[in-house]
């Protein structure tokens, strides 16, 4: 069977960009793009494990639908017949959502995330719900009840986490775009270590209804592509705001897409604490290469300081679990999900049996472990040594955010994603507080509030690197314009995966 | 005024629902009452996951309302906070309250005397605004069936402070509050129904042996009627100073007992002693940003206190001594509330309006513009008497309505309610019984007033039917002071 290309490429491999296009001139339709995806999924991801569930022939009846519309010349836009998948925390009422959690194994919610409304009103094609650490609870995706996702640049090493299933499904063609979520840098960490591009946006700028919750304050959604321009696309339709989510912002969502410009007069600010100490030096040279290749093209580099930026990451380990202890509570074998009562009903269980077993049996031990260190920094006594002081230590974080930009005059900060390459599974996964350090240099954008994304930016033992992107709130604009940039001088983005070469 | 040896500290911490349309946080209806088990619900107030708390500016703005008439503070910024206990009436684990930040702050209410004076003043910690839980319905067998219509319906908490100084000032004072909030028009608060429920507080505080012993504070809990709240708090203040007195353990314990009310034995049961405070892990709702009511058009409190509407005490102050009892029965009723301002305002006495109010509720609820004055005209002149009228009130306004074109006195007249008055006939009917009663006469003139009402009625009756009761009575003491 001869295989369909486009641009020489086989369809599995095409962009947003190339995708629509493709579909325009009819050179192929989306149900073939789509038979190409799942087949390519069916081969490969047995390897990746980057799939929780793959809903096959919802994807067909959306790409068929797709057809038609294009047939009858009633296309609804860019994504309209695009392939795609969706990390598993988005409530869809046509498939389970797991968050990887033997909780909600086979749960399907009875409603519909905005997101996923949003990309199903765009005509995108649902391929299917793709791997995280349970409850997005982890840098590595080890933490999933449905196991580890692979990197598809080297099996032995993890995709990253949370968006592991993600970044691996994009690292690996088996999607055209992904959908992930983000609250400690898990869009942009595992979008590092799969070299593929992933977007953090401003918190509020996209709706977080029907996201299953990790910690409220901190959690976005947003774009997993292979290019900067792709996640301009998707991150259009994302945007905006939802009268069902009471955080989401009212601000205007320009056309990305038509503001990615040049890099003209681009300032670049490179905050000093995001480098040396603790960050792997071949790593560094990479990052800083990136930086030095921009401002041969035409960019301003300055070195700022972001002296508070750095104890992030012990105010993170306070918020988060303080508001994952809250947000899991519901998960109590009353209602819906694992109950130790439907699993063992000969047994005669009192009230708390049912909530200490189901929660025991039905949760994960690192999910456990950030209920206990939540419940722990809330209680009476220890609320405002740990949680107070931790709010307080955000208020100052987004205060140096909120002023470096204008105070140093710079669209951006560029810095790297993680200390070090994508590491081998099995790792850090006994060691929390190794796997926790991981997220140093992603938190404080969720700290802050700010929109990070993770660009492809060079290759250390063979294993991708990210340069991160660091915008003011709101400056979307800025950080795809300087990624855009990236990628319109450099070819990492262009890298394939050895799984593919 | 007690002859006992103790007394009362109490503080009340009142719960009601809000009548608004739809839930606190997402759009159901607001039914708690009188639906099918789980049929009004959805996946917010579910809890399921991933769903997201909106709050419903209705309830926002009704307890904004709750807080102006009880002149509370109302901050420039609220806040929402979640407080966590597991139970299945709660589908997330935890309630989304007010902890530190409540929409109202402070704020009081006065206790009146019949004359409308001012008898006491309880003061109020807060009035915050929070979600409803749902209900557990516990079968035979050991099985519980939850209802979760009622989980995420708006509730206020009105906080007191502690002081009430007697079971019977405390049931006033929960009886005079839920007056408000219905005055206020926030909530029906029937107690029967759960939509206004209450939890007690008490301590008792004694001299003996020359120092002041204030035992450590009981809160009972589900004190759900008036008459509960009267008596729970003489029951527990009672087995406070017994238990003191007989030595026991409230001597030397310094925490909160909690405790429920069992409305069939009157008894208070306790529950456990709370080790400190009941840890709720409070924190900041992160699904909801704070709120500054004065920054919104539809919430400002300097344009919502405008729309408030007059509040039962203010109406007593003014008609208390006028109108007497009627009065209260009045207040209880936003509908006779309403009539009774109208009527006033058109010019009616107070007295007159409330008794007509209560006599003739029909016919005010169907009247039509200008009706009631006509009708009242009718009276004052002595056109027609309002005895007549109120027998006769249904025909009387069957055929009033009949026509666009009928007035008050055509029905009247049609009726056979028109009062003739004929001078020269009561003029010789007033000499016949002067002359007939002189006992009665002279009575009269020695002091006895009192004997007219004798007279005007022998008047009446000679005059037989051609004369006014108050016309009749001026000639009659005209005549006698001749």
């Amino acid at each position: 069977m001869s295989v369909k290309t486009y641009v020489n490429k086989p369809l599995n491999e095409l962009t947003i960009e190339e995708t629509a296009k493709g579909l325009a001139e009819a050179v192929f339709t989306s149900r073939e793009i789509t038979e190409v995806c799942l087949e390519h999924i069916e081969r490969h991801d047995g390897e990746i494990n980057s799939f929780v569930t793959i809903t096959a022939d919802l994807a067909r009846s959306q790409a068929d639908a797709s057809d038609a519309r294009r047939a009858s010349g009633k296309t609804l836009g860019i994504l309209d017949g695009v392939p795609y998948n969706l990390k598993d925390v988005f409530a869809t009422d046509d498939s389970p959502t797991t968050a990887s959690s033997h909780m909600l194994e086979g749960w399907v919610a009875p409603y519909n995330a905005t997101t996923y409304r949003n990309l199903r009103d765009a005509g995108a094609v649902l391929l299917g719900k793709t791997n995280t650490d349970e409850f997005t609870m982890g840098t590595s995706s080890e933490t999933s009840y449905f196991g580890v996702s692979r990197n598809p640049w080297n099996p032995e090493h993890v995709a990253g986490g949370s968006s592991g299933g993600p970044a691996a499904s994009i690292a690996a063609h088996m999607s055209i775009f992904s959908i992930g979520t983000d609250t400690g840098g898990s869009i942009r960490l595992p979008a590092a270590f799969c070299g593929v591009t992933g977007l953090k946006p401003t918190y509020g700028r996209v709706s977080r209804f029907g996201e299953i919750a990790m910690a409220s304050s901190l959690d976005q959604t947003g774009p997993i592509t292979k290019t900067v321009r792709d996640t301009a696309i998707v991150l259009e339709v994302l945007a905006g705001n939802d009268p069902l989510d009471a955080t989401s912002s009212s601000e205007v969502v320009p056309v990305y897409s038509k503001e990615l410009g040049d890099i003209k007069g681009l300032r670049i600010g490179v905050p000093k604490e995001f480098f040396g100490e603790g960050v792997r030096p071949e790593l560094e040279t990479v990052v800083r290469t990136a930086i030095a290749d921009l401002e041969k093209a035409g960019a301003t580099v300055v070195e700022v300081s972001l002296p508070a930026a750095i104890h992030s990451l012990a105010a993170y380990y306070i918020i988060a679990p303080a508001e994952v202890s809250s947000n899991m509570s519901r998960y109590d074998g009353i209602r819906y999900g694992y109950s130790v009562e439907r699993e063992e009903s000969k047994e005669n269980h009192t009230l708390y049996d049912i909530y200490a077993k189901s929660r025991a049996h039905g949760l994960g031990s690192e999910v456990k472990r950030r209920i206990m260190l939540g419940n722990h920094v809330l209680s009476s006594g220890y609320y405002d040594a740990y949680y107070t002081k931790a709010e307080q230590v955000r208020a100052v974080v987004r205060e140096e955010f909120e002023n470096i930009f204008k105070t140093e005059n710079i669209d951006v900060l560029m810095a790297p994603i993680s200390p070090n390459i994508a590491f081998k599974v099995g790792e850090k996964i006994n060691d929390p507080l190794a796997m926790y350090k991981e997220d140093v240099l992603t938190v404080p954008v969720n700290i802050s509030g700010t929109p990070g994304m993770s660009v492809p930016c060079g290759i250390v033992d063979d294993l991708p690197v990210g340069l991160q992107i660091i915008g003011p709130r709101f400056g979307e604009i800025a950080v795809l314009r300087a990624g855009a940039a990236f990628q319109s001088i450099t070819n990492h983005h262009l890298q394939k995966a050895n799984l593919l070469s | 005024m007690s002859s006992l040896p103790y007394r009362y500290i109490v503080g009340l911490e009142v719960h009601a629902e809000l009548n608004t349309e739809t839930k606190m946080f997402c759009r159901c209806v607001n039914k708690p009452f009188g639906s099918e088990p789980n049929t009004n619900v959805c996946p917010v107030c579910l809890g399921l996951p991933g769903t997201l708390p909106v709050p419903n500016r209705e309830a926002v703005k009704k307890t904004i309302l709750v807080g102006l008439a009880l002149e509370s503070t109302i901050p420039k910024i609220s806040k929402w906070d979640r407080k966590h206990y597991f139970y299945p009436d709660s589908p997330k684990a935890y309630q989304i309250s007010q902890s530190d930040m409540p929409l109202c702050v402070g704020g009081h209410l006065d206790l009146l005397a019949p004359d409308g004076s001012v008898e006491s003043t309880v003061r109020f910690e807060r009035v915050h605004l929070e979600e409803d839980a749902g209900k557990l319905q516990h079968a035979a067998g050991g099985v519980s069936h939850v209802d979760l219509n009622r989980a995420g319906v708006p509730l206020i908490e009105m906080v007191s402070k502690p002081d009430l100084t007697s079971p019977e000032q405390a049931r006033r004072f929960l009886q005079e509050l839920r007056l408000l909030v219905r005055a206020v028009g926030v909530s029906d608060a029937d107690m029967e129904k759960g939509q206004m429920r209450c939890d007690v507080n008490i301590n008792i505080a004694f001299e003996h042996e020359g120092t002041t012993i204030k035992t450590p504070i009981t809160e009972v809990k589900n004190v759900n009627s008036t008459r509960a709240v009267e008596r729970s708090i003489a029951t527990e203040a009672q087995r406070q100073y017994d238990e003191w007195m007989a030595d026991g353990p409230i001597r030397t314990r310094t925490n909160k007992l909690t405790s429920g009310w069992d409305e069939d034995t009157n008894e208070v049961k306790i529950q456990r002693a709370k080790e400190g405070a009941n840890d709720y892990r409070y924190f900041p709702e992160p699904d909801i940003p704070p709120v500054a009511v004065y920054e919104l058009a539809d919430l400002n409190p300097k344009t919502l206190v405008k729309t408030l509407p007059e509040l039962p005490n203010s109406i007593r102050k003014q008609y208390a001594k006028e109108v007497g009892a009627d009065l209260e029965s009045i207040l209880s009723d936003r509908e006779e509330i309403e009539y009774f301002k109208q009527y006033i305002a058109e010019g009616m006495p107070a007295k007159v309006v409330a008794n007509w109010i209560k006599q003739v509720p029909d016919f005010l609820s169907v009247a039509q513009d200008g009706d009631v004055l006509a009708v009242y005209g009718l009276i004052k002149s002595g056109d027609m008497s309002f005895s007549a009228f109120k027998e006769k009130v249904a025909q009387f306004t069957a055929d009033l309505h009949s026509s666009r074109e009928r007035t008050a006195k055509d029905t009247a007249q049609t009726l056979g309610l028109l009062q003739v008055h004929d001078e020269n006939v009561v003029q010789s009917a007033i000499a016949e019984v002067i002359a007939a009663n002189p006992q009665a006469v002279a009575d009269y003139k020695s002091g006895n007033e009192r004997i007219i009402g004798f007279i005007v009625g022998q008047v009446m009756k000679k005059a037989a039917g051609k004369a006014q009761p108050a016309h009749v009575q001026e000639a009659v003491k005209a005549e006698l002071a001749k």
